[in-house]
């Protein structure tokens, strides 16, 4: 009954709350108070599944009772207990951020249209079942739809576009994918397809699982299929793009970290998702200098840290795995600390292009610490968490001896360094000719962006007990045992 | 049947696919609906059908002879859910007209 209850919370709060919302328009800060209760409730909630999957266990929760082949079923396992946690962290940061941060007009539906997001969000990571998945996705993806053309007139709303048609895109290959899964294999459990898959699966059954896996790429926004999100992120109004960036790619990317352990495959897809994950961090930091626009840099960053999490997750060693997940944790929380410090500047500047932000770090010194912080962090500086995140990663490469890959790693590292200088020298080093603007009055998003900083920080500091964490849960992942266990009842072989 | 199902599915995913790679908004919108249209006949084409399946009623059939519902209930889901998503492509393209957004997509 307890575990029951713990599962259905991150997906019932966000949804009541929002139909609340819906039901009595227009109350802006009755909005923003509930939104904020609901945020403080799911980090609440998650911290209690962190807490109760610490020494790995799986808790299980079957939709109406009906065995998992024919009903759904909803497991948090470490995994899924980290990705809640750090969903709820993000939403409280972006929360804190939207007052003011869109047009005033659109405000009425901002709130409930983010609490279904987070519950699409949070129901992605809790499933167990490749339908629902699909089903969660769309939940998300149309919430996501709504937020990104939200607040801003003609540019946003071309700017959505192409994100739009892509999602909905890859959509229907998922849907087609997971048609042919169930058609293959006979079910769309994650558990019984693991279980049946290791019996031998057909060869039609690859081809549908490679479309699936397709789709968590574009998702994911791996190469070559990325160029959606740097077109789309950077014009949406800024708490939103600043939860996207952190929060929404990094869906795609669990959704591999979940599939592809399970499905093992003989290395075959780790072995096609490496030169990917290379390509991918190399395209996305080069892409980033083409760029000068503050989140337009940042955008294209974010593309390329999720080839390093692919990267962790394609070398098919545990350690690489528990890396990779270490990577997700510093990247959700430093990715949307500099969206939302960088918005700051960006909404008192008035425009995100680096050139009219000359010297607005005089302004606001702590905010630009903590902004140098965030972006040392990024970058692979000690002792900050993106230190730890990429010496773990290029740890597991030399190990699992990928040479190629590890170096266009430590090299993609220091392109990044570049870049952030460039936003750096951008804000605070450059001489401002004439007078700064006045700041807005945002505590709001500053609060957002300072707490984020803090627990990057604080990851930061406590790597060593985060690697010992992150390793369980990769075991966990990588044998599958538990999982199946959990979910099936019993053991399969 | 099932040769017919699946060239229909092509044609429909070919021709949903090449609407919307057109540059008018319209036309995805309608190519998305007819490339909805042909996933969920896929769906329904790729999983296996027992030749003498009878309907999931409660005296009309035994575990073994019942017709599999799943498909069928992953075919109404991704309806209503396409549902859903052509209703956001059209406002999304009457707020587009209004606004005088030009149709160009990428």
């Amino acid at each position: 009954m307890n575990a029951a209850a713990l599962l259905l919370l991150p997906i019932a709060l966000p949804a009541v709350a929002g139909l609340l919302m819906a039901a009595l328009p227009g109350r802006a800060r009755l909005h923003q108070g509930l939104a904020l209760g609901v945020a403080a409730g799911l980090c609440v909630a998650a911290a209690a599944l962190v807490v109760a999957t610490v020494d790995g266990a799986v808790l299980v929760l079957r939709l109406g009772g009906w065995h998992p082949h024919v009903g759904i079923a909803w497991a948090a396992d470490g995994l899924a207990a980290i990705m809640l946690a750090l969903a709820a962290v993000s939403a409280l940061a972006a929360t804190l951020s939207l007052p003011g941060s869109l047009g005033l007009e659109e405000e009425r539906w901002l709130r409930p249209l983010l609490m279904a997001l987070l519950a699409g969000v949070n129901a992605s990571f809790l499933t167990a079942d490749l339908f629902n998945l699909f089903v969660c996705f769309e939940l998300m993806l149309l919430a996501s739809f709504a937020l990104i053309a939200l607040g801003g007139g003609r540019e946003r709303l071309r700017g959505a576009l192409p994100y739009v048609l892509i999602n909905v895109v890859a959509s229907g290959l998922f849907l087609a994918g997971v048609g042919a899964v169930y058609g293959t294999i006979g079910t769309v459990n994650l558990a019984e397809l693991s279980a049946r898959v290791a019996d031998g699966a057909p060869p039609a059954f690859w081809a549908a699982m490679a479309l699936v896996l397709a789709v968590f790429a574009i998702k994911a926004a791996l190469a070559p299929v990325f160029t959606w999100l740097p077109d789309s992120y950077p014009g949406a109004g800024i708490a939103v793009s600043a939860l996207f960036a952190g929060l929404l790619t990094k869906v795609g990317v669990y959704a591999l970290l979940r599939v592809v352990p399970l499905v093992g495959g003989d290395g075959v897809i780790q072995a096609v998702l490496l030169p990917i994950a290379a390509a991918t961090m190399l395209l996305g930091v080069l892409g980033a200098f083409g760029r000068d626009t503050i989140r337009g840099i940042l955008s294209f960053h974010v593309v390329s840290q999720v080839g390093y999490m692919v990267f962790g997750l394609a070398l098919a060693t545990p350690f690489a795995l528990a890396a990779a997940i270490v990577y997700v944790i510093h990247h959700i929380v430093v990715k949307t600390a500099l969206f939302l410090a960088g918005g700051v500047f960006e909404r008192q500047a008035g425009t995100g292009a680096l050139k009219a932000m000359a010297g607005l770090a005089h302004g606001r010194p702590w905010l630009a610490a903590a902004f140098f912080i965030a972006a040392m962090a990024l970058a692979g500086m000690p002792p900050f968490s993106g230190f730890w995140g990429k010496l773990f990663l290029i740890m597991a490469g030399l190990e699992a001896r990928a040479w190629v890959a590890t170096g266009i790693a430590v090299a993609v590292g220091l392109l990044t360094l570049g870049s952030m200088l460039k936003i750096w020298a951008g804000i605070a080093w450059h001489e401002r000719e004439g007078e700064a603007p006045a700041p807005r009055a945002d505590r709001g998003m500053v609060a957002g962006a300072m707490l984020l900083v803090a627990l990057s920080i604080a990851i930061g500091l406590a790597a060593s007990p985060l690697l010992a964490h992150a390793r369980r849960v990769a075991d966990q992942l990588a044998t599958g045992d538990a999982y199946r266990t959990a979910i099936l009842g019993e053991t399969r072989r | 049947m099932n040769a017919l199902a699946a060239i229909a599915v092509g044609v429909l995913g070919a021709a949903g696919i090449y609407l919307l790679l057109a540059r008018s908004l319209q036309r995805a919108a309608i190519g998305f609906v007819l490339f909805g249209n042909a996933v969920n006949l896929l769906v329904l084409v790729a999983t296996p059908v027992r030749p003498a399946a009878r309907p999931p009623l409660l005296h009309a059939a035994t575990p073994e002879t019942i017709a599999d519902p799943l498909p069928q209930a992953f075919i109404l889901t991704a309806i209503v859910i396409g549902l859903g998503l052509t209703a956001f492509l059209v406002a999304l393209l009457v707020r587009a007209r209004r606004d005088g957004v030009e149709e160009g997509t990428s």
